[in-house]
C-alpha cells in the first residue's frame, strides 16, 4: 500500500493546494499564459476540456506524463467557463470532473491520500447514518424520489444510509463542492486577455442549444406558458412567479432579452424600464424554467394537457410537443407531396374543368 | 374602511405601541436584528398605498421608536440576514442567510368559524413540533413559536448550521412534515416501524380497512374507477382483500407488485391522501422553501385581527389560547355597525352580533374592524 502523495496522485485531484503548489513551483500564472506557446496550447486544452464536459461525457483522459498540463487545464477550465458567464457551463463542467474525481477517489489505494482528499472536501466516511442536516445537504440535489427525505428512514435525528448509497452521496458532495467555486472571480484584464478561448466555448454552447431545441416554435410551448403569454398579452399584471416562469422558458429555448421583452411589450401598461430590468436579471443569473412541481406550488400550472401526465418539467413537454409536431409536419407535407403527384398524373379528379 | 374606523384603529395601536395598554410593547427582537430588512404596512385610506419596505434598523431601540411613532398596521421582518439590509434592491443587499420558517395557516388546512380553525391549526402545530423533535432531531429550544396574530403559528428555526441552505434543502424539510412526495416504493420496504414509514402504513392499512367494509357494489365501483384497474381486476383483489391486509403487516414488499394497491396509494387519489395529509403537518410550502421571506414580527399586532404576534414557549403551548391571550384590548364598551349576524369567542365569553349596532368590548370591537367586519357607528 503506498502511503504517500506522488505527482500523478495530483492530476486526479487537481483541487488539493498541493497541486496548486506545483504550478507555483513551476512558476506557472495564469495570466500571460496567452503571450507563450505552450501558454495557448494549454488554454486550447482547456477550452477543449470544457467542450467535452458541454457533450455530456465523464471522462476527460489523462495525459500521459505531463502532470502540469493536467492540472493547468482543470483550473483553466474553470476560469474559461467562468469567463464565459454560462451557468449550463459551468454545471456541465463541474458534473464531468465530479465525475473524474469520483472515479478515481472511489478505485483509490492509497489511503493516505484518500484521507487527504476526504479532509480537503469535508468528508467523513459514515457507519451507516448520516445526521438529518449533514444527509440534506448531500442528497437534496440527487435526483430520484427514494432520495426525498420523506422516503427515507429517518429517526432521532439521523438517516440511515446504505454504502452503495453513502458513494453516491460523496460523487454529489464531490460536485457540490466543486461547483461552490464557480464562477471565479475573474479580472476584467484576464477576461480580455482569454476572450478567444471563452468565446470559443460560447459559440460550442449556442451550436448545442441548437441542436437541442432548433428553431422557436410556439405552438409547442405548454398551457402553462402559453396561458402566460396570452395574459401578458392581455395585460394582466402576472405574478412574480409567472413571470420568472415565462422569462426563463423563453429564454432557455433560445430567446434573446428583447425577444422576451417584445412579449411584455404587447401588454397594454408596458413598462420598458421595469420589464429591461427584470428580463436581464433573469437572464443574466441563467435561471432555469422551474420544473413541473415547483410551477403546480406557484399556481403558475394550468390548463394541463395530455402530454402533460407524461412530462416533470415544461422543456421536456416542449421538446416532445417539438418532436411530435414536426413528425406530423413531415407526414402533412409527404401527404400533400403525394396528393400534388397524384394531380398531375390524373389532373381531371382533382381538379375538373368546366 | 371608514375614515372614523381607521382612526380609531390607529388610536388602539398607538396606544399599544406607547405602552398605553398592560403588557404591551415591542420587547422582542429577531435574532441579529441589524442584519434584517424590514416592512410596514400603514393604516390608510388609500387601498393601494404598498408596503414600505427595505428599512433596516441599527438597534431594538430606534426599532421601538420607529413602531411607537408610525403606529403601523402590519410590521414584517426578513428571515433573510443581509450585509445590507437597507438596500434598495435586493441584488444589492448582500444575503448571508435565513432562518428556516414553517408557517401553518388555516387557510391552507381548514374553513371553518374563527375559533374552530385555531384550534385545528394547534392540531397541525404539535404534528410539526414531534417531527421536528422527534424524527428530524431539532432541540426544542432551537425552535421559535409564534402565534401569527391570523390564522396560525409560525415555527422558526433560527440555526446557523441550516441558515445557508438554499431552497432545495428547505424543500426536504417542509416537503417532509407535510407528507408530500411520498414514494410507494420507498414506503412499502421493512422496517415499517417509525416516522413516515409507520405513518404511511397506518393510512394504508386504514384505507383497505375503509374498502373491504364497504358494500361489494361501492367497493368494485370505487376500485375500477382508479386509474388502470379494470373491474376483473377490482372483483380479484376485493376477493382477496384479507390476505393482502395480512400481507401488509407482514410483509409489505409483496405488494409492491401490487398494481390495484399501487392505485389507491397513488398520490393523487383522494380517500388515501387524506389519511396521509390526516397524519401530516400542513405547513406552507412557499413560505419554507422562500429564502427571503417576510415574516410577521412577534410583539407586533396584526392589523388583519388586531391580535397579538405572540411567542409561545414550547412548554406553554398547551395553555395557550390565542382567543385570550393574544387579544391586547380590554373590556371598555365601543359600538360598532356590524354586516351581518355573527357569534364570536373572545377573552372568555362568546358574542352573539346582529347585523347593524351593537355595543360590544373594545377588544372585539378591534378585531371585528380590523378584519373589516364591522365600522366604527360613533357613540358609546
Amino acid at each position: 500500500m503506498r502511503t504517500s502523495v506522488e505527482k500523478r496522485d495530483l492530476a486526479h485531484y487537481p483541487f488539493l493546494p498541493e497541486a496548486q503548489g506545483l504550478l507555483a513551483s513551476r512558476g506557472i500564472k495564469v495570466a500571460g499564459l496567452s503571450g507563450s506557446k505552450i501558454g495557448c496550447s494549454y488554454l486550447d486544452r482547456a477550452a477543449e476540456r470544457v467542450i467535452t464536459a458541454l457533450d455530456g461525457k465523464t471522462v476527460y483522459p489523462e495525459s500521459e506524463d505531463d502532470v502540469v498540463s493536467d492540472i493547468i487545464t482543470y483550473v483553466l477550465a474553470r476560469v474559461l467557463a467562468s469567463a464565459a458567464k454560462d451557468k449550463r457551463t459551468m454545471d456541465r463542467l463541474c458534473k464531468m470532473e465530479a465525475a473524474r474525481v469520483y472515479a478515481y477517489f472511489h478505485a483509490e489505494e492509497n489511503e493516505l491520500l484518500k484521507k487527504r482528499v476526504c479532509e480537503e472536501l469535508g468528508l467523513e466516511l459514515g457507519d451507516g447514518s448520516l445526521p438529518v442536516i449533514r444527509y440534506v445537504e448531500l442528497a437534496s440535489r440527487v435526483r430520484d424520489a427514494k432520495w426525498r427525505l420523506i422516503n427515507r428512514d429517518v429517526e432521532s435525528g439521523f438517516v440511515s444510509v446504505s454504502s452503495d448509497e453513502m458513494d453516491v452521496l460523496i460523487a454529489e458532495r464531490i460536485r457540490a463542492i466543486l461547483s461552490s467555486g464557480l464562477p471565479l472571480d475573474i479580472p476584467e484584464s484576464i477576461a480580455k486577455e482569454f476572450l478567444p478561448w471563452s468565446d470559443k466555448i460560447l459559440s460550442a454552447v449556442q451550436e448545442r442549444t441548437l441542436v437541442e431545441f432548433g428553431a422557436i416554435d410556439e405552438s409547442a410551448y405548454p398551457p402553462c406558458i402559453q396561458a402566460l403569454i396570452a395574459a401578458a398579452a392581455a395585460g394582466v399584471n402576472l405574478t412574480h412567479s409567472g413571470r420568472f416562469s415565462m422569462t426563463a422558458f423563453l429564454h432557455n429555448v433560445g430567446m434573446n432579452a428583447e425577444q422576451v421583452a417584445g412579449i411584455f411589450a404587447r401588454s397594454p401598461d408596458y413598462n420598458p424600464d421595469m420589464t429591461n430590468y427584470q428580463v436581464d436579471h433573469i437572464l443574466t443569473n441563467e435561471y432555469t424554467t422551474p420544473s413541473c412541481a415547483t410551477m403546480l406550488t406557484h399556481g403558475v400550472c394550468v390548463n394541463k394537457d395530455r402530454l402533460c401526465e407524461s412530462v416533470s418539467h415544461p422543456l421536456n413537454y416542449y421538446r416532445s410537443k417539438k418532436k411530435m409536431l414536426e413528425k406530423m409536419r413531415i407526414k402533412e407535407e409527404a401527404l400533400a407531396k403525394k396528393a400534388e403527384t397524384a394531380e398531375k398524373e390524373n389532373p381531371e379528379v382533382t381538379s375538373p374543368g368546366p | 374602511m371608514k375614515p372614523a374606523t381607521l382612526e380609531f384603529l390607529r388610536q388602539r395601536f398607538f396606544a399599544y405601541y406607547n405602552g398605553a395598554i398592560p403588557g404591551a410593547g415591542a420587547g422582542y427582537s429577531p435574532e441579529s436584528l441589524t442584519e434584517r430588512e424590514w416592512g410596514f404596512l400603514f393604516f390608510t385610506e388609500n387601498q393601494r398605498s404598498g408596503m414600505r419596505r427595505h428599512i433596516s434598523f441599527t438597534s431594538q431601540d430606534e426599532l421601538t421608536s420607529y413602531l411607537k411613532s408610525m403606529v403601523p398596521a402590519h410590521v414584517y421582518y426578513s428571515t433573510a440576514y443581509y450585509t445590507h439590509p437597507g438596500a434598495a434592491q435586493m441584488a444589492d443587499k448582500e444575503w448571508r442567510g435565513a432562518d428556516v420558517i414553517f408557517d401553518l395557516d388555516a387557510d391552507h388546512i381548514v374553513r371553518a368559524p374563527y375559533d374552530i380553525m385555531l384550534a385545528r391549526v394547534k392540531e397541525e402545530l404539535f404534528k410539526l413540533i414531534d417531527m421536528l423533535t422527534g424524527e428530524l432531531g431539532f432541540a426544542k429550544r432551537d425552535l421559535r413559536i409564534n402565534f401569527s396574530g391570523g390564522r396560525g403559528y409560525h415555527v422558526h428555526l433560527p440555526l446557523l448550521s441550516i441558515r445557508g441552505w438554499d431552497t432545495a434543502e428547505r424543500r426536504e424539510l417542509v416537503n417532509y412534515v407535510s407528507g408530500t412526495g411520498l414514494s410507494f416504493d420507498s414506503m412499502m420496504t421493512p422496517p415499517q416501524k417509525s416516522g413516515w414509514k409507520l405513518r404511511y402504513h397506518d393510512a394504508l392499512e386504514d384505507e383497505l380497512t375503509r374498502i373491504a367494509g364497504l358494500p361489494r357494489e361501492d367497493a368494485l365501483s370505487y376500485l375500477s374507477g382508479l386509474s388502470g384497474i379494470s373491474e376483473t381486476f377490482a372483483a380479484g383483489f376485493l376477493k382477496n382483500i384479507g390476505q393482502t391486509q395480512n400481507l401488509l403487516r407482514s410483509n409489505p414488499e409483496k405488494l409492491l407488485a401490487n398494481k390495484v394497491v399501487r392505485a389507491i396509494a397513488n398520490a393523487e387519489n383522494e380517500p388515501f391522501q387524506a389519511g396521509i395529509l390526516s397524519r401530516a403537518a400542513q405547513a406552507d410550502e412557499p413560505v419554507t422553501t422562500d429564502v427571503k421571506r417576510l415574516i410577521r414580527h412577534p410583539g407586533s399586532l396584526h392589523g388583519g385581527s388586531g391580535m397579538r404576534v405572540v411567542p409561545i414557549p414550547v412548554d406553554q403551548l398547551d395553555a395557550f389560547d390565542p382567543l385570550i391571550d393574544a387579544v391586547v384590548f380590554g373590556e371598555r364598551n365601543v359600538s360598532v355597525d356590524c354586516a351581518f349576524n355573527l357569534s364570536m369567542p373572545i377573552l372568555g365569553n362568546t358574542y352573539t352580533l346582529t347585523a347593524g349596532r351593537n355595543i360590544v368590548p373594545e377588544a372585539l370591537g378591534v378585531f371585528l374592524c380590523c378584519r373589516g367586519i364591522a365600522e366604527l357607528s360613533g357613540g358609546t
